[in-house]
């Protein structure tokens, strides 16, 4: 069971993050895009979920990895982000549900640049309770 | 093509991918995501799971390849504003591979502003609860045109964004205008200006 007492709190922000354009080419290879430069539409998820650490190593939380199934996932892009640009993240627990013993968990992670706010990211994660 | 050439329902593509271990492996190094589970199938089977189970991210990627595709192989030039997915089922991957068949329909069409509703298939089985991405026109010569006669005041109220040119059959000695959304009387209110 999570600690539900974390509902509404943030992660301190992360560092600035940059976009190596190194990066940007081995995602999109990965998942088969042509390279253009532009980063994939899915690749947010390779810094949001690392910002997330903290909350994963946190004992008093109580998430267990080995528990986790990804169940849902969101973006909203609000600036189009290139490679070499340099972003923050700050994660937010929105919310936690208990559906027969096993937690649903809502992260929403915003995503800044130089400008302010350039995406955000939604990840809600199915946390198994332990078995009856 | 231009977005706004789209009619809700229409399916505007479909696509198939090979997925084998391999490509898992590189979208592991890719994203950092080093799950077991995706990897080992030993790890796998210990989690109480058939095989080794593509990373759902990875499934989303390939929906996000096939929007992209689309979107290049018919000239459409639009900024992806939201995508979601919900994942329902996992894509099994046995060491002999298998493949995901996305499938995207419009889902609403509101001028340069796209809805499209992806499934995903594998093994047979959804894979997603369908997929959400919004798509919206870069602004083209062509909109631009439309945009600014939308901003052309109505000849009545003065108000902008009229609909469409007022259909009525123009007074002698006027030319017909456009008719802003109140559908005020082109006519009275000018005819009241007059002298």
């Amino acid at each position: 069971m999570l600690n539900a007492s974390y509902v509404g709190r943030s992660l301190p922000t992360t560092e600035p993050v940059v976009l190596t354009a190194e990066s940007v080419t081995r995602f999109a290879e990965a998942v088969g895009l042509a390279d253009t430069g532009a980063v994939p539409p899915t690749y947010l998820i390779s810094l949001t979920l690392p910002a997330a650490d903290r909350l994963i190593d946190d004992p008093d939380f109580g998430l267990d990895w080995g528990r986790v199934l990804h169940r849902e996932q969101r973006f909203a892009y609000h600036r189009d982000l290139r490679a070499g640009d340099a972003v923050t993240c700050t994660v937010t627990v929105e919310s936690i549900k208990t559906v027969a013993g096993s937690d649903l968990l809502s992260l929403r992670t915003a995503v800044d640049d130089a400008q302010g706010l350039a995406a955000e990211v939604w990840t809600t994660l199915f946390v198994a309770g332990d078995p009856q | 093509m231009n977005l706004s050439d789209l009619a809700v329902g229409e399916t505007v593509f479909t696509a198939s991918y090979p997925v084998g271990r391999g490509h898992l492996a590189a979208y592991a190094d890719a994203s950092g995501d080093h799950n077991p589970i995706h990897l080992d199938e030993a790890a796998a089977k210990a989690a109480g799971l058939p095989d080794v189970i593509a990373h759902g991210m990875y499934t989303m990627g390939l929906v996000s390849r096939a929007i992209l595709e689309w979107a290049a192989a018919n000239g459409i030039d639009a900024r992806l504003t939201e995508f979601t997915a919900r994942f329902a089922k996992p894509v099994v991957v046995p060491v002999a591979g298998t493949s995901v068949e996305v499938e995207g329909k419009v889902r609403k069409a509101d001028g340069g502003t796209v809805e499209l509703a992806i499934t995903a298939l594998s093994g047979g089985e959804r894979v997603l609860a369908p997929a959400r991405a919004t798509l919206i026109q870069k602004l083209s010569t062509a909109l631009w045109t439309t945009l600014s006669s939308r901003r052309t005041p109505c000849r009545s109220c003065g108000r902008s964004r009229p609909r469409r040119p007022c259909g009525a059959a123009a007074p002698a000695g006027r030319t017909a205008g456009p008719r802003c959304p109140r559908r005020c009387s082109p006519w009275r209110a000018r005819s009241r200006r007059s002298p």
